[in-house]
């Protein structure tokens, strides 16, 4: 822990919150910039996901909480780039899901996991896209993408959590987390 | 380096490999081939906001194109040919539907998210022999 909830000044509060802005802005250019690129498989939901190398990250250096907002402003904001609020629906599920999966997993494992961590984050993204797309469609045949999404979800969340642990390992915490 | 950490990498490593091996367990089973001496009816059902919209029956030589629309001004345009299905044009943000390509068996769904457009394969696979399933019950 780089600071105590005891010392919760104005000044650290505004540099949290500011610190916490630029991370959803990083996330977001991320999120849209990946979405420049050919999908990898022509497939609903198979995708690389480096937008949640910024929540692993966070969730490294602060309060799942604050992982959790970030997460949120960049889901919000991406799907009013987008401009379709039924991908805010799924983007939401899958996030949520993924969260609620890595901050357990992380309170359990700690930070020396976080590709195993990552793993898990990118399966239960693609388990509660899968849910909300039966939910949609009311069709529960949409599971049938399940066992190519469970495969793409290892192997992307190893890269995404690989990213996240060279990351941590090659960047100084006065640049990362300047609290 | 402390066992405990080797159990927890030992167990995490086997839960993923676990969940590797029963996807592709999954994927098999999903691709199997349909055995020769059976024949297969194949009717692609097209699903829109949870609704039946129209059942095709993908019969070689059948050919038909058409439009679906979908809300105020969001179309897929649905192209049967050959026994295959697929969306051949869509105003989707990300045609994925498109990029899927055409299918001819009920392995997956090809689906339209953003416009909760989905269009599935329906089997059913009669032995030579035996009279079709619908028959008996009916």
């Amino acid at each position: 822990m780089t600071h105590s909830p005891n010392k919760k000044t104005p000044q650290t509060n505004v540099k949290k919150l500011t610190l916490l802005a630029v991370y959803a802005t990083i996330a977001l250019t991320i999120f849209t910039a990946e979405s420049f690129l050919p999908p990898l498989v022509p497939l609903p939901g198979v995708k690389l996901g480096l937008s949640n190398i910024v929540t692993l990250w966070l969730l490294m250096h602060t309060k799942a909480r604050d992982a959790l907002w970030v997460l949120l402003a960049r889901i919000v904001l991406s799907s009013f780039f987008a401009g379709q609020m039924i991908s805010l629906l799924y983007s939401l599920a899958g996030g949520i899901f993924c969260f609620a999966a890595m901050a357990l997993l992380f309170r359990i494992l700690g930070s020396k996991y976080i590709v195993f961590i990552s793993i898990f984050g990118a399966l239960f993204h693609n388990l509660g896209q899968i849910i909300i797309a039966i939910c949609i469609t009311q069709l529960p045949s949409m599971a049938a993408y399940l066992p190519v999404l469970a495969i793409s979800g290892v192997a992307t969340g190893a890269f995404t959590g690989l990213c996240a642990f060279y990351l941590k390992r090659h960047l100084p915490p006065k640049i990362a987390w300047p609290m | 380096m402390k066992p405990f950490k080797d159990k927890k990498t030992l167990g995490l490593t086997l839960a993923i490999l676990g969940i590797l091996l029963a996807s592709a367990v999954t994927l098999l089973i999903q691709f199997r081939p349909t055995s020769p001496d059976k024949t297969v009816h194949k009717t692609a059902a097209i699903y829109q906001d949870g609704h039946l919209l129209r059942r095709i029956p993908l019969e070689p030589g059948a050919e038909d194109t058409f439009t679906v629309e979908s809300g105020k001004d969001g179309f897929n345009a649905i192209q049967v040919v050959n026994g295959k299905i697929g969306i051949v044009d869509a105003n989707c943000p990300d045609k994925l539907c498109v990029k899927m390509g055409m299918i001819s068996s009920g392995t997956y769904p090809i689906s339209c998210l953003p416009h909760k457009l989905v269009i599935q394969i329906e089997e059913s696979e009669n032995s030579k022999e035996e009279p079709p399933v619908d028959a008996l019950t009916q």
